[in-house]
């Protein structure tokens, strides 16, 4: 009967010529450094960056906030008077949460501008029920922001401290204005 | 690494994209699959660049490595056979497995086998059917197991030994009649 394992040998002997056949030497180590200088790229997130459950569940969150639709939801539709303005509020504190550096700034801004949308509306519609909760918005923005550096006479104008700075929210005037004045 | 538990350690860390693991399983496979697909294709050149394809892509890959069966090496050699197959569907004018390049000497890059019980065996690989070329190559000179074979191929065991013995009882037959032509 024919011998499959014999055969098999033989003909690795034969072909065991073949192990001298090898990469060239220095070719070889630029292919590993290519192999590994890709795989530095491909190195998964670690460290302040990699997502914890938590941070992921306010990606997805962000990512719902900021997709087409949302953003214009977001940003022109809820006022402080919605029920869904909590909502709103819980999406960009997510979206903050999962920034960082520029982005983070630029969110932050974007809000600040959110905030005054809505302190403007507000002062339209003085008996809003959201009046509230937009002022504590507000508040919190503040705590939060630094205001934008002023430049006028080209100079960076030395910001006050954050504690200091008065909110631009409306004041309803508690006198009543003088008759006739 | 010597053995399967400490590849499977090895390659887990590779996941992760250790580099000191990556370079360790890159210095364990490279000759291995360059001289594998150096018998495919028979050209240094061309082999230089499929082999660091093959290496490229499972870089990008090994991420969603899950060890079943066959393991790491039918996974990587997986990559290997698909690379190659890809070359010459992108070159139809392109003949796999040509020992013609090999006896011509046709330019720096052709790879020449002095030996002539090699050339012989090369050539004798070559006029096998497709299927049972991939076997016996893969059996032979990527030194897989049946199980890794099947794996790669995606064949079942019973198919591969089947393969393999027709294979060799083809490659008997051609080296008998080349002796007999001599």
């Amino acid at each position: 009967m024919y011998d499959d394992r014999d055969a098999l040998e033989k003909l690795k002997e034969v072909l065991g010529g073949l192990d001298e056949t090898k990469p060239d030497a220095e070719w070889s180590t630029e292919l590993k450094a290519r192999v590994l200088a890709r795989s530095g790229g491909l190195r998964p997130a670690t460290g302040r960056f990699r997502l914890n459950a938590a941070r992921r569940i306010a990606a997805l969150a962000a990512a719902f906030v900021f997709s087409s639709g949302g953003v214009v939801y977001a940003a022109s539709g809820v006022m402080p008077d919605s029920p869904l303005y909590p909502l709103k509020r819980s999406l960009e504190k997510a979206a903050l949460i999962v920034t960082s550096g520029h982005a983070e700034t630029g969110l932050k801004r974007a809000f600040s501008a959110r905030r005054e949308a809505e302190a403007r509306y507000l002062s339209k519609h003085e008996d809003a029920p959201g009046r509230s909760r937009a002022r504590k918005a507000v508040d919190e923005l503040h705590e939060k922001v630094p205001p934008p550096p002023v430049a006028g006479n080209g100079r960076v104008k030395k910001s006050k401290p954050v504690t200091d700075h008065e909110p631009k929210f409306p004041q309803r005037s508690r006198k009543p204005a003088k008759p006739g004045v | 690494m010597t053995n399967d538990l400490e590849l499977k350690k090895v390659v887990e860390r590779a996941a992760a994209h250790e580099q000191d693991a990556l370079a360790l399983i890159y210095e364990r496979y490279v000759d291995r699959v360059y001289r594998y697909i150096c018998v495919r294709v028979r050209n240094r050149e061309i082999a230089e660049d499929i082999t660091a394809r093959t290496f490229l892509k499972m870089v990008e890959r090994i991420g969603g490595f899950k060890w079943r069966g066959a393991g790491f090496d039918a996974w990587l050699f997986r990559i290997a056979r698909n690379n190659v197959i890809d070359w010459y569907r992108r070159r139809p004018d392109a003949q796999e497995f040509d020992t013609e390049i090999a006896e011509n000497a046709a330019g720096p890059e052709a790879i020449v086998i002095t030996d002539e019980a090699l050339r012989e065996a090369l050539t004798a690989v070559r006029d096998l059917k497709e299927n049972q070329r991939d076997v016996v190559l893969l059996r032979v000179v990527a030194e897989m197991t049946t199980k890794e074979t099947a794996v790669v191929l995606e064949i079942s065991e019973v198919n591969v030994r089947t393969l393999l013995h027709r294979g060799l009882v083809n490659i008997k037959g051609a080296l008998k009649e080349q002796a007999h032509v001599r």
